[in-house]
């Protein structure tokens, strides 16, 4: 076992969210196969059941089981996140790489541009970008996406500032090694940490704004059950059976905070000195 | 009468990932009252766990096993938290290494002496105030009003440190305990603050516990001397006689570590340690040093030696043998002196750096420029050791990193032959005869890239080599830099400081390079350490033919193993000179007064003060004529003001940058006086 995952399990909040996540990966892998129920079956004689015997979780409007309707969800859920942030993170640290390597005004024009987008509240950013591409999970996965990507850039940046200033990355200049060599091999993976921890976060903000893109009708749309749809379905009714949100609202909050205790976790034991 | 300080039996440990590491063991101190005691070892010996100690003030994870610290018969151990702050500062004045970290940076300096004073002695605020400004007197600070109204950042090291000092004697304290007070100051001001605390100590006659790495220092103020080594004393006595006749093998060895300046003729080789201390996790159960020792015996891994003998305490099993064994030092041979053909050839070498802000850029106007390196000539001949010596923030390792392309210049440059118009005209076959060594290896060394990896660039780059080839030139570069070849597939992380450097040159050296920058490349080393590094160079070069650049703050060790020495003072070169020669005039006063700060760990042996006054002026505005005006000791008048003083030849190859006429240079008094014994 590596060091530093040795490092995460021993952590306390590391292990915890470790833990989380990993129901939220058995969710993601095998969860329609978990499912008692067709996930769109209609039982018309047993709408806004509580939780029972035969449904655990209760039924909806339409008589269907929640369970089920949950555990088909989880997928599209987390991959949403995890999608979103990978495309996000790539694209941020790219642009944050590049630019804090090259310096000077390209640096100050790129940063600029960046703070600018920034600048825009990120839910009202995703809106935007929807909006204007129509609502689908794709264009949502790309909108969450595009708002990730300015606050990675800053992180990357930053970090390529610092590592850029150590003597290693002059040696490599002094040795006449290539700007690609130099970048990838001798910057990047020490700016990698950095940016991995902080993309281990992102992941709960960007399933929280998936979810809430679905229930603004704008991101999966029906009958699909993604965790965020399920809230926006369930509102009008949610008087009459309160397990309609609570269930798909704690599954968000789980997911949440697992990654967000992951990457605090993540953060300490991937800096060597904290662990010694 | 009851020593000022005694520690009894004393065992500390840390609780750290796998295990406990003990950080001293059984450790036994006295001092007596107005004594000054040297606690001399090098870094992870305990030396500081002992500071902290002897004023109960202990990291949290640390733990007192055993044992007692006795303030004048009171034990510290026992001692209530209220009664420790009473005793802390009042009773016991403390100085630590770094001056820059142990003043609170949002107050005014004066403020924070007074608060000691209202807190410890309370005085109410004008009386503290006058007890500031009459204490910053007695430091030798020239207007304690204006240095009262400073803030840390606005003084220099030296200031800062004095100012701590007054604080240390601000409440007449018993004792005072002092770790490494002059480590991070330059050469000349830690002179300063050394003759400071031994003038202070004499008026008030307080007790010291005065911590260092350095013999040389410990030489100077301290009447009686211990020595430790991995968390336990393993001598101990009357300086002079642990000096002249040591009775540890690791006493002998520290002391065959160092250069003695004075004696720069006789030049031997440094011994160096071999080996590692060991791990205090699980400590060994018979003597610490057996490992590294070179009259190891078997009973030494067995039963743990004791610290025995009349006045000089000794825990060496063979204390009889340790004065007299030859530890295979050999005498180095004859330096190949200057003269050689030139190789490379700086002339008026100059870098400026500059700032613009934004501001001054719409406005068109220049921004600060601070010309870090003015106008240098500087050659290497092929094969030579030159030694670029200066003070922090004279220029030097700019200059390392201008001749490394590193950083723009103006100026001519030929090497071998070829002139080099500026920095970015040095291509990659330049840059492959022209290496560089960096000060730190932890930065200089990618800490995500395995040492195999590191070691594989240059052979990559300039000789193009690959699979089988590559791996069997890493293990012989290992190997030559006496590394195990396993360490190839470790990180950085996972090797000590004198290992990474040593990576570090094989780099270096692996690229075949005619020239070898090394800018301060042993100054973050322990003593013990540093020799092995330096002889390690010396061997790499002397197979190799390699020119080599050694540039330090520490003119002790550079003369010791260049052949010219250069001195740099404010971005000027202000001497040039052969090295072996060193001790005779004529100097530059500068240069005078670096040599006479050294401290030598000869007893009897005195060096004659040469002390600079004043702060280093900012590179920003250097002072007008001589750069050195403003320090000078041997200052003329308006005529060293005026004009730059011109270049004296005092032989083929040793210049002085002076108004002094040479004749009156050459006849200054010797720098060091031998007592008669």
């Amino acid at each position: 076992m590596p060091d530093w995952l040795r490092r995460l399990l021993a952590h306390p909040s590391g292990s915890v969210g470790c833990l989380l996540l990993a129901v939220a990966l058995v969710l993601a892998v095998a969860g329609p196969s978990l499912a008692p129920f067709d996930p769109e079956t209609f039982h018309p004689r047993r709408r806004f059941e509580g939780p029972g015997l035969e449904f655990w979780l209760g039924t909806d409007q339409f008589g269907r089981d929640l369970l089920s309707r949950l555990l088909h969800g989880a997928r599209s859920t987390i991959l949403f996140g995890v999608i979103a942030t990978a495309i996000g993170t790539s694209l941020g640290a790219a642009v944050g790489l590049a630019s804090g390597y090259a310096g000077g005004l390209i640096d100050e024009a790129v940063m600029r541009i960046m703070d600018a987008l920034l600048a825009i509240p990120s839910l009202l950013f995703s809106l935007l970008i929807v909006t204007v591409l129509g609502g689908s999970t794709v264009n949502a996965v790309a909108a969450v996406a595009v708002t990730i990507a300015p606050g990675m850039a800053r992180i990357a940046r930053s970090v390529t500032l610092s590592v850029k200033s150590r003597d290693f990355v002059a040696a490599a200049v002094a040795r006449g090694e290539s700007h690609a060599f130099t970048m990838f091999r001798e910057v990047l993976p020490n700016v990698a940490a950095a940016v991995v921890v902080e993309a281990s976060i992102r992941v709960a903000f960007a399933t929280m704004v998936g979810a809430t893109l679905s229930y603004l009708g704008l991101g999966a749309q029906p009958p699909a059950s993604d965790w965020g749809l399920l809230i926006a379905e369930a509102r009008p009714h949610m008087l009459r059976n309160a397990w309609l949100v609570i269930g798909p609202g704690l599954g968000i909050a789980t997911i949440t905070i697992g990654f967000n205790l992951f990457g605090d976790a993540l953060r300490d034991a991937l800096n060597p000195r904290v662990g010694r | 009468m009851t020593p000022a300080l005694a520690i009894e039996r004393l065992s500390v440990g840390y609780r750290v990932r796998g295990g406990t590491l003990q950080a001293l063991r059984d450790v036994s101190l006295t001092i007596a009252p107005g004594e000054v005691v040297g606690l001399v070892g090098e870094s992870g010996s305990g030396k500081s766990t002992l500071a902290y100690a002897a004023v109960r003030y202990l990291a949290a994870n640390a733990a007192i096993g055993a044992g007692r610290v006795l303030l004048a018969g009171e034990d510290l151990l026992e001692a209530t938290p209220q009664a420790l702050r009473q005793i802390r500062g009042r009773r016991i004045g403390m100085v630590y290494q770094d001056p820059g970290t142990a003043l609170n940076p949002s107050l005014r300096l004066g403020e924070q002496v007074a608060e000691l004073l209202r807190t410890h002695l309370g005085l109410d605020a004008r009386a503290a105030e006058a007890r500031t400004a009459e204490l910053l007197r007695m430091v030798a600070l020239p207007d304690p009003q204006f240095i009262m109204r400073r803030y840390p950042h606005e003084v220099s090291g030296g200031e800062k440190q004095r100012v701590l000092i007054a604080m240390a004697f601000a409440c007449d304290p018993d004792l005072l305990v002092l770790d490494e007070p002059t480590t991070a100051l330059d050469a000349t001001t830690a002179a300063g603050i050394l003759d400071l605390i031994r003038a202070l100590q004499q008026r008030t006659g307080v007790a010291v516990l005065y911590i260092t790495h350095d013999l040389g220092i410990v030489a100077e103020i301290a009447q009686r001397l211990a020595v430790i080594y991995a968390g336990t004393i393993v001598e101990e006595g009357p300086t002079e006689a642990v000096l002249r006749r040591p009775r540890h093998f690791y006493t002998r060895m520290l002391l065959a570590s160092l250069p003695n300046p004075a004696r720069i003729a006789e030049r031997r080789r440094l011994v160096s340690f071999p080996g590692l201390p060991p791990d205090l996790r699980a400590p060994p159960a018979g003597c610490v040093f057996a490992d590294r020792c070179p009259a190891v015996e078997a009973a030494c891994r067995t039963a743990p030696p004791v610290l025995a003998g009349d006045a000089q305490k000794s825990a060496c099993r063979r204390a009889d043998i340790v004065a007299a064994s030859d530890l295979g030092v050999r005498p180095v041979a004859a330096a190949n002196g200057g003269g050689g053909e030139a190789l490379l050839r700086a002339e008026g070498i100059t870098v400026e750096y500059r700032r613009i802000g934004i501001l001054d850029r719409l406005r068109g106007r220049p921004g600060d420029r601070v010309s870090a390196v003015s106008d240098v000539d500087l050659v290497l001949a092929r094969g030579e050791t030159v030694g670029l010596v200066g003070e922090s923030g004279c220029g030097k390792s700019t200059l390392a990193r201008a001749l490394s392309g590193l950083v723009a210049w103006q100026g001519r440059l030929v090497f071998d032959g070829r002139p080099i118009a500026a920095a970015a005209a040095m291509d990659r076959a330049y840059r492959r005869r022209v290496q560089l060594v960096f000060q730190n290896p932890d930065q200089s060394l990618n800490p995500r890239m395995r040492i195999g990896t590191i070691l594989s660039r240059p052979l990559r780059l300039y000789h193009a080599l690959s699979g089988k080839a590559l791996a069997r030139e890493i293990a012989a570069w290992l190997d030559r830099v006496r590394l195990p070849e396993s360490y190839a597939r470790r990180h950085p992380h996972e090797l000590s400081g004198g290992e990474k450097q040593r990576v570090a040159i094989a780099r270096a050296f692996a690229a075949d390079p005619a020239v070898v920058l090394c800018d301060e490349i042993t100054s973050g080393l322990d003593v013990s350490i540093q020799a092995a590094i330096l002889n390690l160079l010396m061997d790499l070069q002397a197979a190799r033919g390699t020119t080599l650049l050694l540039i330090s703050h520490d003119l002790n060790m550079v003369q010791h193993f260049a052949d010219r020495i250069a001195v740099m003072y404010l971005g000027k070169l202000v001497e040039l000179r052969p090295a072996y020669g060193m001790a005779r005039p004529p100097f530059h006063p500068y240069s005078e007064a670096l040599l006479a700060a050294v401290p030598v760990a000869e007893p009897g042996l005195h060096a004659r003060a040469v002390r600079l006054h004043g702060p280093l002026p900012s590179p920003k505005n250097p002072p007008a004529g001589c750069r050195f005006h403003s320090r000078c000791p041997r200052k003329l008048g308006a005529v060293c003001e005026a004009a730059p003083p011109p270049v004296r030849t005092a032989e083929d190859d040793h210049w002085i940058r002076c108004q002094i006429p040479l004749g009156e240079l050459a006849a200054v008094p010797p720098i060091w006086q031998r007592e008669p014994a």
